[in-house]
């Protein structure tokens, strides 16, 4: 088990920057979870702490221990590979054993390991297979087996179940999650997939073009997301981002959504949106906020009215659809509306759960003193 | 696979049949011929099967030639030869597969170039080279020769089987605690097996059938190679078919054997590349 540090980590490809010199910190034992789309350079960042990829600058400190200048081999980390990777003329059990070969272990010690290892994930009674004999579950186990075998200061995972069906990707997320609080090995994670990130996660790392976004557990990425990149991407369905126009008159500021929709902005905000009166903005609303809901009617809410164009019942809830200025929004509507296309409808949300982001930087503007959940902006 | 009707598939055998003719009639003729005594090689009209049918011919060529000689030496030089060409082509198209440098691209494509000139052309200059280092009419010069030669393809054909292993095997076993040294010899050489057999048989194939590089250098008749050796059989004052084509069938024999054991090397080396994880 180890911290893992990185400190102005920085990666090139000849003249172009892939990795603008980041800076993490992972504490001992901590599930981390790199996440962002394909090209975010999250790949690249796990594949330089394992030392598959030679970073162009910085450190990378396991430990307080540098470990840049490191062969893989002499690093102790373990890595789950996105193709699996098993050895392909090599039973289950010399797959599993092979790190125990590397490092001379004794062949009953090795059995007894492997014998751990493949009993936690229950594949015991696949040790004599080749791994073309093996379902894509069963390779993600043996892979996963491979790992544990090797008792690792860290674990790393590149994309481990982007192969598998949703159905068995939900199940090994829970045995990851398992394994991970039985054993409290440090887990650096990368996947593009923000329900993974959210599920998994004790730290989220989101990246975007080569930059770390925004660090912070998975609740505080949700409430108080820095970015609008990082808001867009963290929550399914994704945000709803409005193009508005902030007005101010005697009575506070309103946000102008265009075609007579006229958002009221909370006072208590008014310090902190009082820079943008006058100016274009973006107002954003979560799908699951944004609500055809008669219940939300006081309490301060906002309320746009608009035409449903598609309707998509979920079973307890209808994902609803609308059109406004040419952008389709999604709303989330209670199924025992029975709304059909073409209703016009009141949708609300709590003025708490609105977002106004600068255009020009793509900053959320969050109220300084509207600290109910710590923020870790990324350095 | 369509399904063919019974003409085309008539068409299909007699096609076959006539290739296989064509190809394997001399062969049976050459190993029928071994079998006959002198007298009968020369019968008018010629016929197929030997009526008292000996070994007196091997045992000539056993007794008058140093045959046993030229095989000894076919064996030694061959296998050198096939040794000496994958010690050198699997590391070098290894590199050529997984290190990025400069030039890789056009240096795999030159090597791929050199095997396009004829031995004939370079032979009087090798020659020249290889009296320069005092090594004509050596053993050492055939498989530095040989080695030459098979080495363009080989690379060539071994580059190939590297691309095909994912570098996610190699890259596991080094997270895995291997160096890069031991994931090559314990995950890479063994998925590239196929295609390293199937090189070190071509390499033998073309040193084993060589003939201009071991008559022009080698002149020493304890040094001689079979095929040179058996070319001299021609120009005895009398010549002894009987004998030419007893070593003949003797050349061919070990062939034979070699190739139908691994055949199925062969199939996966020439197909695929047979990597599937």
């Amino acid at each position: 088990m180890a911290e893992v540090k990185l400190v102005a980590l920085e990666k090139k490809f000849g003249d172009v920057s892939v990795i603008h010199r980041i800076n993490l910190d992972i504490a001992d034992g901590e599930f981390a979870v790199l996440v962002g789309p394909s090209g975010c350079g999250k790949t690249t960042t796990l594949r330089m702490v394992a030392g598959l990829e030679e970073a162009t600058g910085g450190s990378i400190l396991f430990d307080g221990k540098a470990v840049e200048r490191l062969e893989p081999k002499d690093r102790d980390i373990a890595m789950v590979f996105q193709s699996y990777a098993l050895y392909p003329h090599m039973s289950v059990r010399d797959n599993m054993a092979f790190s125990l070969r590397m490092k001379g272990v004794s062949s009953s010690e090795k059995k007894r390991l492997v014998g751990i290892a493949a009993e936690m994930l229950d594949i015991t009674d696949l040790l004599d297979r080749k791994p073309r004999q093996l379902s894509g579950g069963q390779r993600q186990r043996v892979a996963m087996g491979r790992a544990l075998v090797r008792e690792p200061k860290v674990f790393l995972f590149d994309e481990p179940l982007s192969n598998l069906d949703a159905a068995l990707r939900a199940q090994m997320r829970i045995e990851i999650k398992r394994i991970h609080q039985r054993l409290r090995t440090t887990i650096i994670y990368v996947t593009h997939d923000q329900v993974e990130a959210m599920t998994l996660a004790d730290k989220i790392v989101v990246m975007n073009g080569g930059h770390i976004e925004q660090v912070g557990d998975p609740l505080t990425l949700y409430r108080r997301p820095v970015s609008r990149f990082v808001a867009g991407f963290i929550g399914s369905p994704k945000m709803n981002f409005f193009p508005a126009r902030l007005l101010a008159d005697e009575s506070g500021l309103h946000a102008d959504l265009g075609e007579g929709i006229q958002i009221e902005m909370p006072q208590e905000r008014d310090a902190a949106y009082r820079p943008y009166a006058g100016r274009s903005v973006e107002i954003g609303i979560r799908p699951e906020h944004l609500l055809d809901d008669a219940r939300l009617i006081d309490s301060g809410a906002v309320a746009m009215d608009v035409t449903i164009d598609v309707v998509e019942p979920l079973g307890s809830t209808s994902l609803l659809t609308f059109v406004l200025g040419g952008t389709s929004y999604t709303a989330i509507g209670d199924v025992a509306l029975m709304r059909r296309p073409g209703a016009r409808v009141r949708l609300r949300a709590a003025a708490k759960d609105i977002y106004l982001i600068d255009p020009e930087s793509g900053r959320v503007v969050h109220p300084a003193d509207d600290a109910s959940t710590p923020v870790r902006l990324a350095v | 696979m369509t399904r063919r009707s019974g003409l085309q598939l008539l068409f299909l055998g007699l096609a076959v049949a006539v290739l296989l003719a064509f190809a394997a009639f001399p062969l049976l003729w050459m190993g029928l011929t071994a079998l006959k005594p002198s007298t009968e090689i020369f019968t008018w009209p010629p016929r197929l099967l030997p009526e008292a049918p000996t070994l007196s011919n091997i045992e000539r060529l056993f007794a008058q030639t140093h045959f046993v000689t030229y095989f000894k030496n076919s064996v030694i030089v061959s296998s050198a030869a096939v040794i000496l060409t994958l010690l050198l082509a699997v590391p070098g198209a290894y590199g050529l597969t997984r290190y990025r440098f400069f030039g890789r691209e056009m240096i795999a494509a030159t090597v791929l170039f050199t095997y396009m000139f004829a031995p004939i052309m370079i032979i009087i200059p090798f020659y020249i080279v290889m009296r320069t280092f005092g090594l004509a009419n050596t053993h050492i010069a055939l498989v530095l020769a040989y080695c030459a030669f098979s080495l363009p393809f080989a690379l060539w054909m071994l580059r190939t089987f590297f691309q095909s292993i994912p570098i996610d095997l190699e890259e596991a076993a080094m997270t895995d605690g291997a160096s890069r040294f031991r994931a090559v010899i314990h995950v890479v050489i063994p998925m590239a097996l196929p295609g390293i057999i199937a090189t070190g048989i071509l390499t033998f194939i073309l040193a084993w059938n060589d003939y201009i590089f071991a008559r022009i250098l080698i002149s020493s008749d304890n040094l001689k190679t079979l095929p040179v050796g058996i070319a001299d059989l021609y120009n005895a004052s009398v010549i002894d078919w009987g004998m030419i084509m007893a070593s003949g069938l003797l050349v061919i024999i070990p062939v034979v054997i070699v190739f139908s054991y691994v055949q199925k090397f062969l199939v996966a080396g020439w197909g695929s590349g047979g990597v599937k994880g």
